[in-house]
């Protein structure tokens, strides 16, 4: 069932990002929103849970952009990471940090990005536009983020106790 | 003999360094891995869905709720101009080529373009790299390298299949590259994509006459695109002291933000330079 909620969240967020995000001019600087995903399985699921899903989202983005292959899953899994380890130090999850975690995701992934756009073309990318299309990220990372996370962690909980219910009713027949 | 801390800083620079050498392998090559294809034949269906039911609703919005007849009427305008346009650089062309076939007393037969329709159904999901998913695969007839243009001018190439989806790399993706020539004056250069906005026009000799305004088309030298499709146009042209090449941006003739439904050449010259527009 964790498996199916991942496969679905994600798959929607895929098709709104490609197809609804990607033609309105108002989210021209949107992120990626599967970094909200990525975020929390860091935060709220196991590791045994969380690599085959992000191992199979960074697969699927590699293939839906031009990007070189691996960068998506690469960036995925350093942010997974990240969150990870930072949770080991900071209690993240109950404190007011947790309004961070998503825009600190959408930095590691865009200085992952710009990082592999440098190495194949030096002079390409303009600090005025890097800092253009991080600046916007991070605003809608801030605004919408915290949401993003709420929801996930509600939605997932909640689809749990139902399926722990039908379990235990069955075992009760 | 070493701590578990030093094993673990150590394994991290490895993991590093191996992610690195990865990455800049990968992105020397065309963005695209075999079993890619799953991947877009998997979301495809669903993105043809979505945009179809936007569409949908944003036509109805369009021609029914607002100025009904005014859309239809600016529709109709707009295909008459994009016919006349593309006429127009279609006669320039074939002026300038039956100059200079006439000069050489030698006539190439123009070859019929055949071409497949595809709409528009996904966007890459980054900013920083330039690709669209169309609803037209290997079922289509499509394969690898296909020039993708509208009336306009070039869209860019097919770099990734799938039975009824594929890929395209757009012209202004830094990774695209199109021979292409001023076609004023015959300089020729290769047009990529830059990050920023727009293309660059690189490898243009500094002897060479470029001019903000004048057209650039594509030279059929690379295999890929046929010769005379139009690029976009100059906007901006930089002549250092030092260096032999000038720098040249171009605009792009097709809008790519509102790229809905684009055309497929499913049999662009086999031959480098053999055709003539």
């Amino acid at each position: 069932m964790t498996y199916l909620f991942s496969a679905v969240v994600c798959l929607g967020l895929v098709v709104l990002e490609t197809t609804i995000i990607a033609d309105i001019a108002i989210f021209e600087d949107a992120y990626d929103l599967l970094v909200t995903f990525v975020a929390y399985l860091g935060l709220y699921r196991s590791i045994k849970e969380s690599i085959p899903v992000i191992v199979c989202v960074g697969f699927v983005m590699d293939n839906l952009s031009g990007a070189p292959f691996g960068l998506y899953l690469t960036a995925y899994l350093w942010i997974f990471a990240g969150i990870r380890w930072g949770m080991r130090y900071l209690h993240v999850r109950t404190s007011a940090l947790v309004m961070f975690v998503v825009p600190i995701a959408v930095f590691i992934e865009q200085i992952l990005f710009v990082a592999v756009l440098f190495m194949q073309t030096p002079s390409g990318i303009s600090a005025p536009l890097f800092s253009k299309r991080l600046g916007g990220q991070l605003f809608w990372a801030i605004l919408t983020g915290p949401f993003f996370l709420m929801f996930y962690e509600v939605f997932h909980s909640h689809i749990e106790k139902w399926t722990a219910d039908r379990k235990a009713e069955r075992n009760g027949l | 003999m070493f701590s578990k801390k030093t094993v673990m800083i150590v394994g991290v620079i490895l993991l590093i360094a191996v992610n690195i050498i990865i990455l800049s392998v990968t992105s020397t090559r065309y963005p695209s891995f075999g079993p890619g294809r799953i991947a877009i034949a998997l979301t495809a269906p669903f993105q043809t869905a979505v945009v179809g039911t936007t569409r949908f609703f944003s036509d109805i919005w369009q021609r029914y709720f607002m100025l009904v007849g005014v859309a239809r009427e600016n529709e109709k305008l707009s295909h008459a101009l994009r016919t006349s346009r593309e006429e127009n650089h279609r006669l320039e062309e074939v002026a300038l080529s039956n100059q200079r076939l006439r000069q050489l007393l030698e006539f190439q037969q123009k070859t019929a373009r055949r071409v497949v329709a595809a709409e528009v159904i996904g966007k890459d999901p980054s900013p920083w790299f330039k690709t669209i998913i169309v609803d037209k695969g290997l079922e289509d007839g499509l394969t690898k390298s296909l020039p993708v243009v509208v009336p306009e001018g070039v869209v860019g190439q097919v770099i990734e299949l799938a039975g009824n989806y594929s890929k395209v790399l757009l012209v202004i993706d830094q990774n695209s590259a199109v021979d292409a020539l001023v076609q004023r004056t015959r300089a020729r250069g290769i047009v990529a994509g830059a990050i920023d906005s727009g293309c660059l026009f690189k490898y243009v000799l500094r002897k060479h006459d470029v001019q903000v305004g004048d057209a650039v088309v594509t030279s059929g030298l690379d295999g890929v695109f046929p010769k005379g499709l139009r690029v976009g146009q100059v906007s901006g042209v930089v002549k250092r002291t030092a260096g032999i090449f000038q720098e040249v941006t171009v605009m792009p003739y097709a809008d790519f933000e509102t790229l809905e439904e684009v055309l497929v050449i499913l049999n662009p010259p086999t031959h480098p330079g053999t055709e003539v527009p």
